[in-house]
């Protein structure tokens, strides 16, 4: 159980009174900007990311993690009180818990949200523990192309498996991807897509990509139909407390969701949204009340929400263990990671033990402190819904102009930034996914690294691909993931055609 | 509704897979030295650029056959409310033509001001005065605590 000592030595790291400082600034910045509708942590901490000039590692990254876990309790609470889920993970949340804050028992939803968060955050975190070094010892046997193999499912799963358009998640990969490769070439010197321009010779800035797509995308298409109706905040009335029948409801809910998210979080693929409809779905069919489902079970918050924050906690081993970000707020880091010249892998856990452990470590002070942030103090955060849509709004073009102007003082830099909102505006009113675009431009090079590594090793030989038994078995996965739906599709419509012409 | 569910798919198809013939064309501007023949900097080009075309092609299918399902295409979606977009554009674009000679602050103020204006605020002094304010406290806080440089301007001179 080596695991468990460093996991002590972490906490030695995250209890000094500077770091419990920045875990507190993190998860109270990370809950108002997940209350507020519109905003998200990859955002907030892509602004931030200029924070990692002037501060140690480890203190970024507790600072980091608490806004990552922050928005997901804060996502929670807008959710149940005004049923426009910020993340596509609450979207589950919002089904019952808006229900329930409906009929009066807002209260206990949000409780049984924040607790069961709590309680799988902590599963999470023992979860990273023990699996952790596991991962590390598997890693070291992995080859470059090995490695480019996992990278390549990765992209496929991120892009592909979980959105509602394969080929959509798949071109949104690649115009990430395309971004990625703008600049300067690390291993021959050569510049490509830079056409003559000197601000490109170092790529893109993933700060203006995440800022335009997430801020300035996001800010176009409100625009575009906010004159059709303001949300409704729903007052919670009665206690804010959970009787006996509400806690004996939710105990199973909270462990049966966290069992369920963190594996699913954890696998290279990642992504909270498949484990939250798992996890619904599970409980309508095991709820002794099936009837109330859609009318405000609270099993249906309480799972879900669990879910949500395992597979959150889940997202961070292949993060620290394979340097494999599988959200946009991951790949953030990952960036975040590379400002300080920290390579994430296998070695990350032995040659950087105070920032990876301190950092786990913080991931359960966090908890303990969401708690009590988002439990008693609820009411304050519901104000903050409360800002006026025009000032909020303005408010975050401004910063979303500090974010990159601030940076290079270049107006070509604010003009791509602007350009990529209008982008990330086209994107959402045609359904294409954005987390791959920040994926496949933070993670592309990686994959680039590694595919020429490997064709170094095997002196241009491609088959190494299929002869490595680990590469070949994750790109057979990886093939399937994408081929298997589109039989599927395929066979439908064949199916559909013959029904329509014997008819 | 026929047209429009499909117009607007095509032109973004289209939009995909001219990004991919630009990226096999710029590909082939990157000169690579003999040494470097067989997987050099421009593989990993040719390939995305390669993806972006076969993508690009699926989707004007998608796009013809009227099988994309999005926001843009359902009868159910009001047409995009022009109005706000234009004061927010409207605020982008005047903010980047004068970033360079008024300075962050006074060319961010007058952003806020427009994009608070499309978002429907009422009283514009208020929204004038706030922006304002947004500005000034985040040019320092942002400069104290990130170390950004916001550069000089007509304000930020007289400080």
């Amino acid at each position: 159980m080596e695991g468990f000592t460093s996991l002590l030595h972490g906490f030695s790291v995250a209890l000094t009174p500077m770091n419990l400082l920045w875990s507190v600034v993190g998860v109270t910045l990370g809950t108002a900007i997940g209350v507020l509708p519109g905003l998200g942590p990859a955002l907030t901490i892509a602004l931030l990311l200029p924070i990692t000039f002037q501060v140690e590692p480890a203190a970024a990254f507790i600072l980091f993690a608490g806004i990552y876990f922050g928005a997901m309790f804060g996502g929670s609470t807008t959710s149940i009180l005004i049923n426009t889920p910020g993340e596509s993970a609450t979207i589950v949340t919002a089904l019952e818990g808006h229900k329930m804050a409906r009929s009066g028992r807002g209260g206990p939803a949000l409780a049984t949200a924040a607790i069961g968060s709590f309680v799988a955050g902590t599963i999470g975190v023992v979860g990273i523990t023990v699996l952790a070094p596991i991962i590390v010892k598997l890693a070291l046997l992995f080859s470059p192309a090995d490695y480019f193999a996992l990278m390549v499912l990765a992209f496929v799963t991120v892009s592909a498996v979980l959105g509602t358009s394969i080929l959509r998640g798949l071109s949104a990969l690649a115009i990430g991807l395309f971004i990625g490769l703008i600049g300067v070439d690390l291993q021959t010197g050569q510049a490509r897509f830079t056409f003559g321009q000197m601000a490109l010779l170092d790529g893109i800035d993933v700060v203006i990509v995440c800022v335009g797509l997430f801020a300035v995308g996001e800010t176009l298409h409100l625009a575009s139909r906010y004159r059709r109706g303001q949300d409704e905040i729903v007052p919670i009335k009665g206690s804010l407390w959970m009787n006996a029948r509400d806690w004996a409801r939710s105990w199973k809910a909270w462990l049966r969701g966290a069992l369920i998210g963190f594996p699913i979080g954890a696998m290279p693929a990642g992504g909270a949204e498949i484990p939250t409809f798992l996890s619904y779905f599970m409980e309508k069919r095991l709820s002794k009340h099936p009837e109330e489902f859609g009318k405000g079970a609270i099993e249906g918050v309480a799972g879900p929400e669990a879910a949500n924050n395992a597979s959150a906690a889940g997202v961070f081993v292949p993060l620290l263990t394979l340097g494999l970000p599988t959200s946009a707020t991951a790949a953030i880091m990952l960036s975040a990671f590379q400002s300080y010249g920290i390579n994430p892998g296998p070695q990350l856990l032995s040659t950087q033990p105070d920032l990876v452990w301190g950092l786990i470590a913080s991931l359960y002070i966090g908890n303990i402190m969401l708690l009590v942030l988002n439990l008693p103090l609820v009411g304050l955060w519901v104000q903050i819904l409360k800002i006026p849509a025009p000032y909020l709004y303005a408010g975050i073009l401004v910063f979303a102009t500090i974010g990159t102007y601030g940076i290079s003082r270049s107006v070509f830099d604010l003009a791509l930034l602007y350009g990529i909102g209008v982008m990330g505006f086209f994107m959402r009113r045609y359904d294409f996914p954005t987390s791959p675009v920040i994926i496949g431009m933070i993670l592309g090079p990686f994959a680039e690294q590694q595919f020429r590594r490997a064709m170094t090793i095997s002196q241009g030989d491609m088959t190494v691909f299929v002869t490595r038994p680990i590469a070949a078995t994750l790109l057979a996965i990886a093939f399937l993931a994408i081929l298997v739906p589109v039989l599927f599709e395929v066979a439908r419509l064949y199916r559909y055609r013959n029904n329509t012409s014997s008819a | 509704m026929e047209r429009r569910s499909r117009l607007g798919p095509t032109i973004v198809a289209l939009a995909v897979l001219a990004t991919g013939i630009g990226v096999v064309w710029a590909t082939t501007l990157v000169t690579v030295s003999p040494a470097y023949a067989r997987i050099g900097p421009t593989f990993f080009p040719r390939i995305v650029g390669t993806a972006l075309v076969v993508l690009g092609t699926l989707l004007l299918v998608t796009a013809r056959t009227g099988t994309w399902r999005c926001e843009a295409t359902d009868p159910d979606e009001p047409r995009p409310d022009l109005i706000p977009m234009a004061w927010v554009g409207g605020g982008l674009v005047l903010n980047l033509l004068l970033i360079a000679p008024l300075g962050f602050i006074l060319s961010s103020s007058l952003m806020y001001l427009m994009v608070a204006k499309g978002f429907g605020a009422r009283r514009i002094w208020l929204a004038a005065l706030i922006g304002f304010v947004l500005a000034l406290v985040a040019y320092y806080g942002f400069a104290q605590l990130l170390g950004l440089r916001m550069g000089g301007g007509l304000i930020e001179d007289l400080l």
